[in-house]
């Protein structure tokens, strides 16, 4: 039976005279969990090199707590010359 | 027996006890209300190198006008709550707190130290000493009572600041007092939540306050030496500060001609210490405040964004 299916003979068809057949499509299964992921890694990553590389905000001045301290200090008793807050001299000159 | 010598003794300190804080508030007070103008010098020997200035200053009904030398037209003035910082007549800086507590027996005993001859005028030398340690030497001119010299030592014995007049004119330099600013003074709170410690190092809190602008600070005194902890929402910004670590914490630190300077980070934000005190009680306040930590990354993250 083999050999006879064999032994047949064979026809070379003229391109065009049969259309060919669609592309069948197969969908590639991955795990959504690793996209979901590496998503949230890259997030992670971003978040960490802003994180370092933005300095931390510095509002607040040395020269705004002198001030309330220096006020504080004229009410203790042992207030006088040598207990006036003075401001750092190198500051002023600028 | 010994209960009367108990008794006996008792009696015999007590007494000896109040009569030195009050000596020492006698002297303080008489030179506040001295009137004159000088020329101060101030050095001293800090752990970070020597910090020294040159100032004048005149003072009248209570206030205090100081200036720099080398920046004559800058100006601090300060006295009865009130300090204000300005150059050329137009205020820099300015605050206005009052306090609500009375002040308390301040912790040192006052030994006089004799006569002495000062800038050509009879002037009386007296000790500081807390719990039997050196801690300042105070000069008082005879005639006016006005404060000319003041060192301040550590521990062991190693002069912290030293502060004399070179230039003493005891002539009332006649300025009116001055409203030193124009907003109410910033009222003393009672009732805060707040992690600072009511005693440090033999430091007692005496005033809490919180600022409008969402920090809070406490003055702490011992009756001579005295600072001042902030508690702030950010870090505070120090230029020129030195790195040191006192336990496991990192802190930068400055000194000037007379205060020291400490800033850190902490869980919740930024903290700050200001004062006189000499450098071998620093560590001892900063161990029993919150300790410096270094916040974590999304922590940093949420400050940068929010502040």
């Amino acid at each position: 039976m083999r050999t006879a299916v064999r032994s047949l003979p064979l026809l070379d068809m003229p391109q065009g005279l049969v259309p060919e057949a669609d592309a069948v499509v197969i969908p590639i299964h991955r795990n959504r969990g690793v996209w979901v992921g590496a998503a949230a890694a890259v997030v992670a990553l971003v978040i960490a090199v802003a994180a370092i590389v933005t300095p931390p905000p510095t509002s607040v001045s040395v020269d705004d707590l002198s001030s309330r301290f220096g006020a504080r200090a004229s009410l203790d008793p042992a207030f006088g010359p040598s207990k006036v807050v003075m401001p750092e001299l190198g500051l002023l000159s600028e | 027996m010994k209960r009367i010598l108990a008794l006996v003794v008792t009696l015999t300190l007590v007494p000896a006890s109040a009569a030195w804080a009050t000596e020492l508030d006698e002297l303080l007070e008489r030179s506040l209300d001295a009137s004159y103008t000088a020329e101060q010098i101030i050095s001293c020997s800090t752990p970070d190198g020597v910090r020294d200035a040159v100032v004048t200053i005149a003072q009248s009904n209570g206030e205090i006008r100081m200036a720099s030398t080398v920046t004559g037209d800058v100006q601090v003035s300060s006295g009865a709550g009130g300090w204000t910082l300005s150059r050329q007549g137009g205020v820099i800086s300015s605050a206005s707190v009052d306090s609500g507590v009375e002040p308390f027996e301040p912790l040192y005993q006052v030994e006089g130290a004799g006569s002495s001859d000062f800038l050509g005028r009879g002037a009386a030398v007296h000790r500081l000493l807390r719990d039997g340690v050196l801690r300042a030497q105070l000069v008082f001119d005879d005639e006016t009572g006005a404060l000319v010299a003041a060192t301040t030592f550590s521990a062991n014995g190693d002069t912290y600041c030293d502060r004399r007049f070179v230039v003493f004119d005891p002539t009332d330099p006649g300025f009116e007092s001055q409203e030193l600013v124009d907003s109410e003074g910033l009222q003393p709170q009672t009732g805060l939540e707040t992690t600072l410690p009511e005693s440090v190092a033999g430091f007692n809190r005496l005033d809490m306050y919180e600022d409008e602008v969402g920090f809070r600070f406490a003055y702490y005194s011992d009756g001579f030496f005295s600072f001042a902890i902030f508690e702030t929402p950010t870090t505070v910004a120090l230029p020129g500060a030195e790195t040191v670590q006192f336990g496991e914490g990192a802190y930068k630190r400055t000194f000037t001609a007379g205060q020291v300077t400490y800033v850190w980070e902490t869980r919740s934000g930024g903290m700050a210490m200001l004062g006189d005190l000499p450098p071998d009680l620093h560590e001892g306040v900063l161990m029993s405040l919150p300790a410096s930590q270094t916040p974590g990354i999304f922590r940093r993250l949420w400050r940068s964004l929010f502040g």
